[in-house]
């Protein structure tokens, strides 16, 4: 259905049963609405650059001859801020015979991100390659793929507690060869890693005591792959978009960006991962080894608290594709729900989520929307410490963004405060509706006096 | 099944007089082999156990190599099925590994292997590779399959500390895998691929890094040098500086094992280490500071060797908890220990031991190298 066509439902309790605000929408959604422009400075040509591309002129985006680089990306920004849309959009329009050979792999549909490794997101990749190529009928000259099927022979077909499903697995293949054997394997592999299944660790122990040689054939593999995407006309070079990953908590994400990281960057190639905001502050070696471009929250308000209505409609617009304006009992209910949304698309739709909760009719009035973020202001009270409102004061005062403690991390990761462009940094807005927070307000303005 | 050994310089190898004596004597017993044959060969060192049965290999192309340990053989009965297996279609079969004899599981499989000996015999020379502690309860604990044996050959060398080495560490799991022959066909197919087709210089230099390796691990190293000299003007051209650093790497590789310690040294420390400092790559820096340590040892800079070890490569795995590096790193620092005046003997024993526990936790063939170790320095490891 093309955007022109599409109506949102005329009945609230269907527009509410539609209503997946976890759920990223693919890049030809009807309900989609540009929001890069209301984003402050940024501009998607910081993505570019990262990735070689020459978008001095935007319609026709171009790669280097020969390019040979190899380049990782972490995408960062708040949960909930847009990145999963963006990042459909950005391998749409990246998938070019002159650009890109895109390969989009979603961690939270194809692995379980509750106990991710690296070793579980390099099969999956690999899966999702040779599946793609073997959709495409790209043949990859087997020269080029002996290492890779050896490195399985000699890892698994060999190996005591894995030689039963490495059997099944070749015979799933069905005496395939080349890129369909592989595809089948690997696509085996994600599925038993997937399942918690008993072989799970031992198939990990195994990538992990044999990566020198996993990673020298996988690479082998890739160079003849982008060899035959190139000749096939359907790409300059490969590039792997791993979505998901922004969901990994704490230790597990400093365990996948820093610790593994030198297991990530042996995979030549062009990556981009999502990744957690705080990752950014949490030391320099992220620095190091991945380019960072982060996507910074809806600006509703300049510095001087000046509504941004441009970007107000921006939000507005989100609303409208799902809830027509109608619903609303009065116009400026949905501006007081995009105030309190911060900027963040997935909290916008969070609050009509509690809305909904509270509606008495068949309208959004406004006791309901009260009622919403008191809601979620409540929500962020239970992750509060009582020691918190003095530092959330602090940061509504000063919108500092150079403090970098494990507190403000953890502020960053669960939205307790938002960063904007600049890094400019504000208490999430249903804070506001605290007591707590309001006191630790009036005693900084009465020091201040 | 018959088969004829090519001709064999024996002489211009350097092997010991005892050595070079052996090494004919295995070689007759293996020619004149008609159906299944029962060979003994001792050792005690075993990189010298991998040396001389790739010299048979270099001679006789009809031979594999079954790795009990490796290939998680957990009793006779598969160990016997998977010598049928390779019977059927090779002449003669290397056993090594057979220290999995060590564990609590060694009566059993000796009593096995002696009430299976019958089913144990295939069309084909069997060379069972023991250490003398094996050797001594193999032939007490199975007469019967011991009364077969066609021959015992001794290759045992009196290795001082100086001449101990840890071969093979670092290189990647790839090449230490791959048989002779397999080695050798892939050569040849990556040879004839890069005549036939036009690609680009990444795949190019990917393709002559894998070559030069296959033939650095086959004692090509001429050949070798050609591969990686080629793939290092192409990472130049690619302006690719880590690859450039690897290279660079691969060619001190070369000259090290060529004897040119000066040139490697070199090297290393202002062609590969300024790269990775530059690039931050903490776990390369170290590796190449690890093999800067390999070359001080064998020019007897022990100090400074010991320092490297403990002060820049060790700290490093374990941020990086890598314990595989762990273990190889202690298992270093205890040879330097041992070869200190006066050794500091007690320090190296507790070293070798925590190595030793995470290699067997690990399951990996290192265990059997520090244990070795552990006999010829007559240390133990308190239960």
């Amino acid at each position: 259905m093309s955007k022109t066509d599409y109506q949102p439902p005329d009945d609230l309790y269907e527009a509410m049963a539609d209503l997946q605000f976890d759920e990223a929408l693919d890049s030809d959604d009807p309900r989609y609405v540009d929001t890069l422009g209301a984003r402050g400075d940024f501009k998607m040509s910081n993505l570019y650059r990262r990735l070689r591309i020459n978008d001095s002129d935007p319609q026709h985006l171009k790669l280097p001859k020969n390019l040979a680089a190899s380049s990782y990306t972490l995408f960062c920004g708040h949960i909930g801020c847009g990145k999963s849309t963006e990042l459909r959009r950005i391998a749409k329009i990246l998938h070019d015979k002159e650009l890109f050979f895109v390969v989009f792999l979603d961690v939270l549909k194809e692995l379980d991100i509750n106990n991710l490794t690296y070793a579980d997101v390099l099969l999956a990749l690999a899966k999702q390659l040779f599946q793609a190529l073997n959709n495409e009928n790209i043949q990859v000259d087997s020269v080029l793929l002996r290492n890779l099927e050896n490195w399985f022979t000699e890892r698994f077909e060999s190996h005591e507690q894995v030689k039963e499903i490495a059997a099944e697995i070749r015979s799933e293949a069905k005496g395939g060869v080349g890129i369909p054997f592989l595809g089948a394997l690997f696509a085996s592999m994600t599925a038993y890693v997937q399942n918690n299944s008993t072989y799970k660790q031992e198939i990990r122990n195994i990538i992990t005591n044999s990566f020198s040689q996993f990673a020298q054939s996988f690479n082998q593999c890739l160079l003849g792959a982008e060899k035959a995407i190139k000749e096939n006309g359907k790409g300059q070079r490969i590039l792997f978009i791993v979505d998901g990953t922004d969901r990994l908590r704490d230790k597990d994400g400093e365990q996948f960006f820093l610790k593994d990281v030198h297991q990530l960057t042996q995979i030549s190639g062009f990556f981009v991962y999502c990744s957690p905001i705080h990752l950014l502050y949490e030391n320099n070696q992220i620095h190091r080894n991945f380019g960072t471009v982060s996507l910074p929250m809806i600006k509703l308000h300049d510095r001087d608290k000046k509504l941004l209505t441009d970007n107000y409609e921006v939000m507005r617009q989100m609303v409208f594709r799902r809830f027509p304006a109608d619903f609303f009992a009065q116009p400026n209910l949905v501006d007081k729900l995009i105030e309190f949304s911060g900027g963040c698309p997935r909290e916008l739709l969070r609050l009509i989520d509690y809305a909904f909760l509270s509606v008495t009719g068949d309208k959004f009035d406004e006791q309901a929307i009260d009622a919403a973020i008191n809601n979620l202001a409540v929500d962020y009270k239970r992750l509060l410490d009582t020691a918190d409102y003095q530092l959330l004061a602090d940061i509504a005062q000063s919108h500092k963004a150079e403090q970098n403690s494990k507190k403000i991390r953890h502020f960053l990761y669960n939205m307790i405060v938002l960063e904007y462009n600049n890094f400019w940094r504000e208490p999430h807005p249903a804070i506001y509706r605290l007591p707590a927070f309001q006191e630790a307000l009036d005693d900084i303005s009465s020091r201040t006096v | 099944m018959t088969f004829h050994l090519a001709p064999y310089d024996v002489d211009a190898d350097h092997l010991t007089e005892h050595l070079a004596t052996e090494f004919e004597r295995l070689m007759r017993a293996i020619e004149s082999a008609k159906g299944f044959r029962l060979l003994i060969a001792q050792f005690n060192q075993q990189y010298y156990r991998d040396s001389y049965a790739a010299r048979l290999a270099a001679v006789q192309s009809d031979m594999q190599f079954l790795y009990v340990e490796r290939e998680n053989m957990v009793d006779v009965s598969q160990l016997r099925r998977r010598l049928h297996d390779l019977a059927q279609s090779t002449a003669v079969i290397h056993v090594m590994e057979l220290n999995i004899w060590q564990f609590e599981q060694r009566q059993v499989w000796i009593k096995t292997l002696n009430q299976q000996r019958e089913r144990l015999a295939c069309p084909a020379v069997l060379i069972f590779w023991l250490t003398a502690d094996l050797l001594k309860p193999f032939a007490l604990q199975a007469p019967d399959l011991w009364s077969w044996r066609a021959g015992v050959f001794d290759f045992t060398v009196q290795a001082k500390v100086d001449d101990l080495t840890f071969p093979n560490l670092e290189k990647s799991d790839f090449i230490e895998q791959s048989e002779l022959q397999r080695r050798l066909q892939r050569i040849a197919e990556l040879t004839t691929y890069l005549q036939n087709h036009a690609v680009s210089d990444a795949l190019k230099a990917s393709l002559l890094v894998e070559q030069g390796d296959l033939n650095s691990a086959i004692g090509e190293l001429d050949e070798a040098m050609v591969c990686f000299q080629q793939t290092l003007d192409l990472y130049r051209k690619l302006e690719d500086e880590t690859n450039i650093a690897e290279a660079q790497g691969r060619i001190a590789d070369i000259l090290e094992a060529r004897g040119e310690l000066d040139e490697a040294l070199r090297i290393r420390t202002e062609e590969e280490l300024p790269v990775y400092e530059r690039l931050g790559d903490v776990r390369s820096r170290a590796v190449t500071q690890g093999k800067i340590a390999d070359i001080l040892q064998a020019r007897g800079e022990l100090d400074e060797a010991l320092r490297i070890r403990t002060e820049e490569e060790l700290p490093v795995y374990k941020r990086l908890g890598d314990v595989r590096s762990i273990l190889v790193t202690q298992t270093k620092t205890a040879i330097i220990l041992m070869q200190l005046e006066p050794p500091r003997r007690k320090e190296a024993n507790q070293l070798l031991c925590q190595a030793l526990q995470a290699a067997q936790q690990m399951r990996i063939p290192e265990a059997g190298q520090i244990e070795e170790y552990l006999q010829h320095f007559e240390m133990a490891c308190s239960v």
